[in-house]
């Protein structure tokens, strides 16, 4: 793949650091007209208003009366400080949609940091800056920092944090407020909150308000090392604007703490012994995955363990936990393994009770097992070391023989060596042939997926198999990633119909079912593959789209190299299917199911959306035989270097 | 034997709507029996229009291919008794269809409808699906 060229814009780092503070009273004016000045921001330097503008009032004491010699300058500010502290805990990129509440750090980064490691991007929606990290974090394996408003920005992000929480993704989020009431001017009153963080806690894992420098700085060591413990979640810091601002004078020696990452915590040595005798002595051991795979190394570890014990294995999707095409890969005939299955073991899956179980959607909801009688169940999850109470996010109590709170990734290497020192030759022989079993059905189980795919190959829109095939063939000879798709967390068409072997093949879904979060996940995690020359894909729904549009123009303007192949069925379809249960169950209008969840008339051109956000798009493309070619003509776009959308009108499912 | 088969489908449905599209390919190597003396005739053309307004092809997909939330249903459907009585009384995850809001004639021609759907062009001839 070509080397993606440089954004537009770059800061020369050699930037004299005041001078746009000496320049003139803009800063001040900025926040008091804060939707266009923020625009404006992005813009060229404009020059100084003619109007009369206040001078910065930031003390009490200050207020009645100006000093004859009055210091308008500072060499020196908190925000700096907070600059070194970032710089140090390692971010690479820091998005952020501008706002006041944050103007000094915001300063800091690109002038002090010389806007280089973390590198500020633009976003066009907090809950865009959030998602990106979100997606960024599943590829690189560490967290982005985003920089937003504590009271408006953060309500835009809300969203997205819920889904990075629920997925248990770290994401560094610094939000901005004037927390002293005498040195707020206009609409900083809007932008600031007794308890900013609050509105978040539920679903963050830690927060902070630093009253000092020094606070701020183990603070943000902290916060760090929080994030990034399993279960990982994300983390708030509030910085007080005048704590931004203010010089550095007065706070004492300042020095940026120490980092020392935590280990994940182990399965118990005696817990690991008794499973790894259930999992040798069973006839049909189910191993199950959701959120297992933390690392590259998870993946490795799992086809490990499968292929020691010949066990059958069922890739939930969370995270790239098992290749697709692995003979013990048996995702497929999820419910057949498990309605066979004596020993099951679910690693980091978060709805075990609901993989073992059915709950019946119909009127009167009914529940069944979907184990054999005596079927043992035995869970690995950080989720048994961390619950809250307010988000349901923990799911039903699953009724389990053996439950390990541990670190599933950290658990495996223990329990790959107690498994091998139990096989004997006997039970070595047992298990090849249960494996050449699994091997059978998994030839079948593809077989059965093409066949499949062939019905309604010719239909105009587009089948959304006849869209994963014709993707795949233009993919398949690149280093590609798979950076998000709605329909591939566990069947969908991609995960039956190509190969996935590599740890960055898949990334996993929403994690809180929150719709938008797709583009920009799919935005931040090509950022994290552009570094290593990927071809990152994503299979982009309309409905997820049209949340926060904007952001195709972040990868525009910075350079993301991304392919996103619209999945465009014109309707929030999941919930039409809602709505039609409703009325057969009720017995009328069974042909009105559709109102309120369509998005037709007018039908959304995705391609001039894109197109207007700076990005290479054509469509919308009805029939398949034009698909291919316009998806050849977006990927050389994508080789070099700038994102590219095809958007297809498609089969609803 | 039929009904065995429509349990099957629904059991492999209701815990993981994911898996449909396979249960139902599993299901339906073999070529469905030509429909039965008893069946009422069926008009194809109506019956299209029914599955398209009735919402059949929200979970089935527009050509009745089945995808991740229902199984393929044709060509070659189940016979029409069999179909009549899952419409009405399903015993999976599928909203149930009474008489009120599907008339007898309705469900005939959407089985027509489906008797008539065209077989998928031989899977050797498309290279895209090859392994
Ligand atoms: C909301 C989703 C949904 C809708 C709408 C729906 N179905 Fe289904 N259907 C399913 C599911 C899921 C199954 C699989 C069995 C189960 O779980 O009930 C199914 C199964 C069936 C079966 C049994 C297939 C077999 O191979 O055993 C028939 C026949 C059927 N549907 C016909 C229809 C027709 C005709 C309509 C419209 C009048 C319709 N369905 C509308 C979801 C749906």
């Amino acid at each position: 793949m070509a080397r993606p060229k440089p954004p537009k814009q770059r800061t020369p780092v050699s930037i004299e650091r005041r001078r746009f503070l000496r320049t003139g009273g803009l800063a001040g004016a900025a926040a008091l007209v804060a939707p266009t000045e923020l625009v404006g921001a992005q813009q060229p330097a404009a020059p100084p208003p003619s109007r009369p503008v206040a001078p910065p009032v930031m003390t009490m004491a200050a207020e009645g009366t100006a000093p004859a010699e009055e210091t308008l300058t500072t060499d020196s500010s908190g925000s700096d400080f907070m600059v070194d502290v970032v710089k140090s805990l390692g971010f690479e990129y820091i998005c952020a949609n501008p706002g006041s509440s944050f103007r000094g750090l915001h300063e800091s980064v690109i002038n002090y940091g010389g806007n280089q490691k973390p590198e500020l991007l633009t976003c066009c929606h907090e809950e865009s800056a959030v998602a990106m990290g979100h997606g960024y974090f599943k590829v690189e394996g560490k967290p982005l920092a985003v920089m937003a408003h504590g009271t408006v920005g953060l309500q835009h992000a809300a969203m997205a944090i819920y889904n990075a929480w629920c997925d248990r993704v770290p994401v560094y989020i610094m939000l901005g407020n004037y927390g002293d009431a005498a040195i707020r001017r206009g609409a900083d009153w809007y932008h600031a909150a007794q308890d900013v963080a609050a509105m978040v806690r539920d679903y963050t894992k830690w927060d902070d308000a630093p009253r000092s420098l020094t606070h701020f700085a183990e603070s943000a060591v902290r916060a760090y090392k929080v994030a990034m413990t399993p279960p990982m979640a994300p983390v708030v810091l509030v910085l007080d604007g005048g704590l931004q601002e203010d010089g550095i004078e007065g706070q004492g020696k300042l020095a940026v703490p120490k980092l020392t990452m935590p280990v994940p915590p182990q399965g118990d040595s005696a817990a690991i012994a008794e499973l790894a005798r259930l999992l040798v002595a069973a006839e049909n051991p189910v191993l199950m995955a959701y959120r297992l795979a933390r690392t590259p190394a998870g993946m490795p570890l799992l086809v490990e363990l499968a292929e020691t014990l010949q066990a059958a294995v069922i890739d939930k999707g969370g995270r790239m936990n098992f290749p697709s095409r692995h003979p013990l890969n048996q995702t497929e005939r999820a419910n057949a393994v498990i309605a066979s299955a004596d020993v099951i073991v679910g690693l980091e899956v978060t709805d075990f009770w609901g993989t073992v179980n059915s709950l019946r959607d119909q009127l009167h909801r009914s529940t069944r097992p979907l184990t054999k009688a005596g079927a043992k169940l035995v869970t690995i999850t950080t989720g048994d070391l961390y619950i809250r109470s307010n988000y349901q996010d923990f799911r039903r109590q699953a009724q389990v023989d053996l439950a390990i709170a541990a670190d599933g990734e950290a658990t495996l290497p223990a329990l790959v060596d107690a498994v091998r020192r139990l096989v004997t030759g006997d039970r070595r022989r047992v298990f090849q042939e249960r494996g050449a079993k699994l091997a059978d059905a998994k030839r079948a189980a593809f077989d059965r997926a093409r066949l499949a795919a062939s019905y309604a190959w010719e239909a105009s829109p587009v089948s959304t198999a006849r869209l994963c095939a014709e993707l795949w063939a233009h993919i398949k000879q690149e280093d590609w990633s798979l950076v998000s798709s709605y329909y591939s967390d566990g069947g969908g068409w991609p995960r039956r119909l190509w190969d996935f072997s590599k740890p960055y093949h898949w990334l996993g879904d929403a994690g809180g079912g929150g719709i938008g979060y797709g583009a920009p996940a799919s935005v931040g995690a090509a950022l994290a593959n552009r570094r290593h020359g990927r071809l990152s894909v994503a299979i982009q729904t309309d409905g997820d789209l049209m949340y926060a549009p904007g952001v195709l123009w972040t990868a525009a303007h910075h350079r993301i190299p991304l392919l996103s192949i619209m999945n465009n069925n014109r309707s929030y379809h999941m919930e039409i299917m809602h709505v039609q249960r409703m009325c057969n169950r009720r017995n009328r209008g069974i042909d009105r199911g559709q109102i309120g969840s369509t998005l037709v008339d007018p039908n959304i051109d995705y391609a001039k959306v894109a197109q207007g956000l700076g990005v290479h798009a054509e469509g919308p493309i009805t029939d398949p035989k034009d698909l291919g070619p316009a998806i050849a003509r977006a990927v050389a776009v994508v080789k070099r270097g700038e994102p590219a959308l095809v958007d297809v009108v498609t089969q609803v499912r | 034997m039929r009904m065995k088969h429509l349990r099957l489908v629904a059991i492999g449905l209701a815990g993981a709507a994911l898996s449909a599209g396979s249960s139902s390919a599993q299901t339906r190597t073999a070529p469905r029996p030509e429909a039965s003396a008893a069946e009422p005739a069926g008009n194809a053309d109506k019956g299209k229009m029914f599955y398209r307004k009735a919402g059949c092809y929200q979970c089935h997909s527009e050509q009745a291919q089945g995808g991740t939330q229902g199984p393929r249903l044709g060509p070659n459907p189940v016979a029409f008794r069999i179909f009549e009585r899952y419409l009405r009384a399903p015993t999976g995850e599928m909203p149930p269809y009474s008489v009120k809001v599907m008339s007898d004639q309705d469900v005939a021609d959407v089985h027509a409808f489906l008797r008539a759907l065209p077989p998928a062009p031989p899977l050797s001839g498309l290279p895209l699906l090859q392994p």
